[in-house]
């Protein structure tokens, strides 16, 4: 039997069709509110078929827009990468929004942006914060309105392996094992439904570099702009209309550079400047 | 183009400024879509590039605002000239009639 | 390491009521901070994660 659901992330809609009902209620748990309810169809599938009676390199058909695949990957590897492909094609949208590298922490003194670039620690460092009670938006892609100059978090799952899954639970984050054994772990796993729009007060630039001791130095608002500006999609804007909102962005926040240390002092670092609550 | 303490210096106009709440600034270069954070001090100068200060007036400006010798400032303000020069984000005034 | 950031960031806020009074402000050279390519940017921020195909 086959399982339809229908979904809408920024205008973009799409189908997810599967046979495979843990991977259907997977999905609903990820875009859980995001239900596309219009009757209008849409060409925009994404399939993932379970074939047990196919040869045993092909029992895994996956299909996305303009491409089908068969093999035998993980049931995690395959969930991650139909994600994966769900959130590449919603980037790639005409829907006048910009795309930025970002994770989205909602904090007590303010909301908190930390961009940079893919294996610089955006994802391990929110949760390191959400282990501290922190609620966190997204981990990889946030979407920014020119108009209004707001930041939704794209909601996509949390790809964590063993290493990661082990260092989060040393600072107490305990994830539902099953996630875990799927790596698909979803925001409503860590307790989080609502994603409002967020205005970050603090923006964290993280360099990839490793330190022993985290380092937190502070950044100008034209220098946190220029590093937000490399993390953001061109998408339809002109650069200067890209500047401009990049600017307007960190010009209502105070900005840092950060070079992490060990897991736990890192969070307690951001945590505590957080705390102090100064503004530009 | 050469910046000297007698120059009036003059902003491209195909530069973009940004200032921000901090003082700092962003400056975008249409022409080579390039991106420029400046520190406050640069920003203070750059806006008063408008090719009718000369740099004697844009140090009195800097020293209205910081507490610094005017030879430093005078060094600083024609090397960060020099530098704008250079990344042709300056143009030569025209000349007065 | 906190007293001294703690430290940098009461001295934003009193650079700004400064500024506005008229008081001279710490000085911080004029410079050009970095010169960043707005077209060396992707067409599109891609996510992390392996879209297909898979390997």
């Amino acid at each position: 039997m086959i399982l339809e659901q229908r979904y809408s992330l920024f205008g973009y809609r799409f189908s997810f069709h599967t046979n495979v009902p843990r991977a259907a209620e997977l999905f609903s748990r990820l875009y859980a509110g995001k239900t596309d309810s219009s009757a209008e169809a849409t060409a925009n599938l994404y399939q993932l078929l379970h074939c047990p009676d196919a040869a045993a390199d092909e029992q895994w058909r996956i299909e996305v827009p303009g491409l089908a695949f068969h093999g035998k990957p993980t049931f995690g590897d395959s969930l991650y990468s139909i994600e994966a492909s769900i959130s590449r094609d919603l980037t790639r949208q005409d829907h006048g929004l910009h795309v930025v590298h970002g994770a989205v922490v909602y904090g007590e003194r303010g909301d908190i942006l930390l961009t940079g670039n893919s294996g610089a620690g955006k994802t391990t460092l929110s949760l390191a914060l959400a282990a501290r009670g922190l609620r966190v938006g997204c981990d990889d892609i946030a979407v920014l309105n020119p108009v209004d100059g707001l930041l939704q978090p794209h909601v996509r799952c949390f790809h964590i392996d063993a290493r990661s899954a082990e260092l989060l639970a040393g600072l107490g984050l305990e994830l539902p094992a099953d996630a875990l054994r799927d790596q698909f772990v979803t925001p409503l796993d860590l307790g989080m439904s609502e994603m409002p729009p967020a205005r970050p007060r603090f923006i964290f630039v993280l360099e990839p570099e490793r330190r022993q001791a985290p380092l937190i130095v502070p950044e100008t608002q034209a220098q946190a702009a220029s590093a937000l500006l490399m993390q953001t999609g061109r998408g339809r804007f002109s650069d200067l209309e890209g500047v401009r909102t990049i600017a307007r962005l960190t010009g209502a926040a105070s900005c840092f550079r950060l070079w992490s240390g060990d897991l736990a002092s890192t969070a307690q670092a951001v945590l505590e400047l957080c705390a102090t609550g100064i503004s530009c | 183009m050469q910046i000297t303490a007698m120059s009036k210096p003059k902003s491209r106009e195909t530069v973009e400024a940004q200032p921000l709440p901090d003082g700092s600034g962003l400056l975008f270069d249409t022409a080579t879509a390039t991106a420029y954070p400046i520190t406050e001090s640069a920003m203070r100068i750059w806006q008063l590039c408008d090719g009718q200060n000369d740099v004697a007036s844009i140090v009195d400006d800097l020293e209205a605002h910081y507490d610094v010798e005017r030879q430093v400032l005078e060094q600083d303000s024609l090397k960060f000239l020099e530098d704008m020069a250079q990344k042709q984000l300056l143009v030569e005034p025209a000349a007065e009639a | 390491m906190n007293e001294e950031k703690n430290a940098k960031q009461a001295e934003s806020l009193d650079r700004r009521e400064l500024v506005r009074k008229g008081v001279k402000v710490a000085y911080v050279i004029p410079a050009v901070l970095a010169a960043v390519k707005a077209t060396e940017r992707p067409a599109y921020a891609a996510p992390s994660g392996a879209p297909l195909p898979l390997p």
